[in-house]
């Protein structure tokens, strides 16, 4: 009879994706398993590609920043950023000092509410599902600001090219000051009940593991990349809007693994909630929007990088003098994080699939709701109420 | 980065802006040029294929600290290859497999030639970003 040490399991081909219970976005993975042990994994990409590379060659560029928002739903405001800042660079626009820190405070609430939407996803992939109703709860608080300031809560319209739409009165600051300070609080609940919890600690340390030298290899960025070490933050590298004003440092943690992945997360909640709590007490007075020759564009083309809350995001912009753009590309931090996934899998079992997955923070969208002010009366409404009619 | 980019690698022009810098080599200099880059310790952030009305453009964007090098190679539209520089920088694979589908480049030597975005049974023979 032969051991049971010895046994050996034929290979088998399991996919997941696009459309999984287990994955909430739309990538394919091909995974090969030996028993529960994951030895080979492929991925494919691709199922929700829209063009908008294209689209935004094809329209005038005052569109663009309308089209550009409408990228991703939850980093809404690190895709115009960057977009107005790369079009200001080539038209030599002089943006207000007021307009550069609203447009940071707005990219540090989306960081805030981006991270603890993680830390809910995080914790429904275990099976914790307390932590995911509950930091979900909190998160709407964070939206609501989002309501108070700009009169949306996913699509901000905050970015016009050359300054800001929305101004911040100083009673919507102390308001909002007000409601970050209890968001401080939130912070140090869901860190305690995250790092400091025994359960989640055996069930997540060394999942998901990437090395330094990996992350580097494979170009990881963001709190992806901090998780394993690396310490890039294009916040500190690049100094763009009004992050030059203030002295950040990178927060990293070793190892890369799930818990790795929260260390970094949870503490850069905390970190943005400082940085807007200053940005809103040294809020510089003056305009927001600066004047310039709205009808052109000169030819030209700039590149830069964003820290949008799942890391380094790319925009190359070129105009050739018209008012339509030559080329715009556009790298998301998901793409660069991708290939991270590889040594991440390799090794894992068949139920560490999810929590990896998630780990990472892909990119989905999540409006899956909306307020309607009709007659004068505030009503919220479902996805439900959208599907059979009732608005 | 340390040293400068124009005095180990032949440059056609370079242009410097801030913290951005774009240099236009020759294909030829490629090579050399992705050689002094991963010695200097830059990042490949990404790749940007461009169709420029007469030829086909492929610009390399290598992150160092703040700065952005950018470097920028022409093809011909009668021969629109370019070697895989996926030997120097291995998260060069993703980005070159977009340049297949989305431009219609050629990448040699690249491991893995499915183009990224674009559904298997894409047929249209005009990759999505080309003027044409």
């Amino acid at each position: 009879m032969a051991d049971v040490n010895e046994r050996r399991f034929a290979k088998l081909k399991v996919p997941i994706g696009p459309s999984h219970p287990a994955l909430e976005e739309p990538a394919r993975f091909l995974f090969e398993v030996e028993g529960e042990k994951v030895v080979d994994v492929d991925y494919e990409l691709g199922f929700n590609h829209r063009s908008i590379e294209r689209l935004c060659q094809e329209r005038p560029f005052s569109k663009i920043v309308y089209l550009v928002e409408r990228i991703c739903g939850i980093c809404s405001h690190a895709h115009p950023l960057n977009h107005v800042e790369r079009v200001e660079d080539i038209a030599d626009i002089e943006v207000p000092e007021r307009a550069t820190y609203i447009r940071t405070i707005y990219a540090e609430l989306e960081r805030i509410h981006s991270h603890m939407l993680w830390a809910g996803i995080a914790g429904e992939e275990i099976g914790y599902h307390t932590l995911f109703m509950y930091t979900w709860r909190e998160r709407e608080k964070v939206l609501d600001l989002f309501e108070a300031l700009s009169g949306n809560r996913v699509m901000h319209g905050c970015n016009r090219i050359g300054g800001v739409k929305w101004n911040i009165t100083e009673e919507q600051a102390k308001s909002a000051v007000g409601a970050l300070t209890y968001l401080d609080t939130v912070a140090d609940k869901i860190t305690k009940a995250v790092i400091k919890d025994s359960n989640i600690a055996e069930r997540c340390k060394g999942v998901g593991s990437l090395s330094k030298e990996d992350a580097i290899r494979l170009g990881a960025v963001g709190p992806n990349a901090r998780a394993s070490g690396v310490p890039e933050d294009t916040r500190v590298m690049c100094k763009y809007a009004a992050y030059g004003d203030f002295d950040l440092e990178p927060l990293t943690a070793q190892g890369g693994d799930v818990v790795a992945q929260a260390v970094v997360r949870l503490s850069e909640i905390k970190q943005s909630i400082w940085l807007t709590k200053e940005l809103f007490a040294n809020l510089p007075d003056g305009p927001i929007q600066a004047e310039y020759d709205n009808e052109v564009i000169p030819p030209g083309r700039s590149v830069g990088r964003v820290e949008a809350p799942r890391g380094e995001l790319l925009h190359y912009v070129e105009t050739n003098g018209t008012n339509f753009f030559e080329r715009i590309k556009i790298r998301s931090p998901t793409l660069a994080n991708i290939q991270s996934y590889v040594p991440k899998f390799l090794g894992c079992q068949v139920a560490d699939i999810p929590i990896i997955a998630a780990s990472i923070d892909p990119c989905f969208s999540c409006t899956d709701r909306m307020t309607v002010i009709k007659d004068g009366k505030r009503k919220i409404v479902s996805s439900r109420d959208l599907k059979l009619g009732r608005v | 980065m340390k040293r400068s980019f124009e005095d180990f690698v032949p440059t056609i022009q370079a242009d410097h802006k801030g913290l951005n810098s774009y240099y236009r080599i020759t294909l030829d200099n490629l090579d050399a040029a992705l050689a002094f880059l991963k010695e200097e310790g830059t990042r490949l952030s990404t790749i940007t294929g461009k169709d420029a009305r007469d030829h086909l453009e492929v610009l390399y964007h290598f992150a160092f600290w703040g700065e952005l090098h950018t470097v920028i190679v022409e093809l011909p539209y009668e021969k629109p290859e370019v070697p895989t520089i996926t030997n120097h920088f291995f998260n060069a694979l993703l980005y070159e497999r977009e340049l297949i589908g989305l431009l219609g480049i050629n990448v040699l030597g690249i491991p893995d030639p499915r183009p990224l975005e674009l559904p298997p049974k894409y047929t249209d023979p005009t990759p999505p970003l080309r003027r044409v």
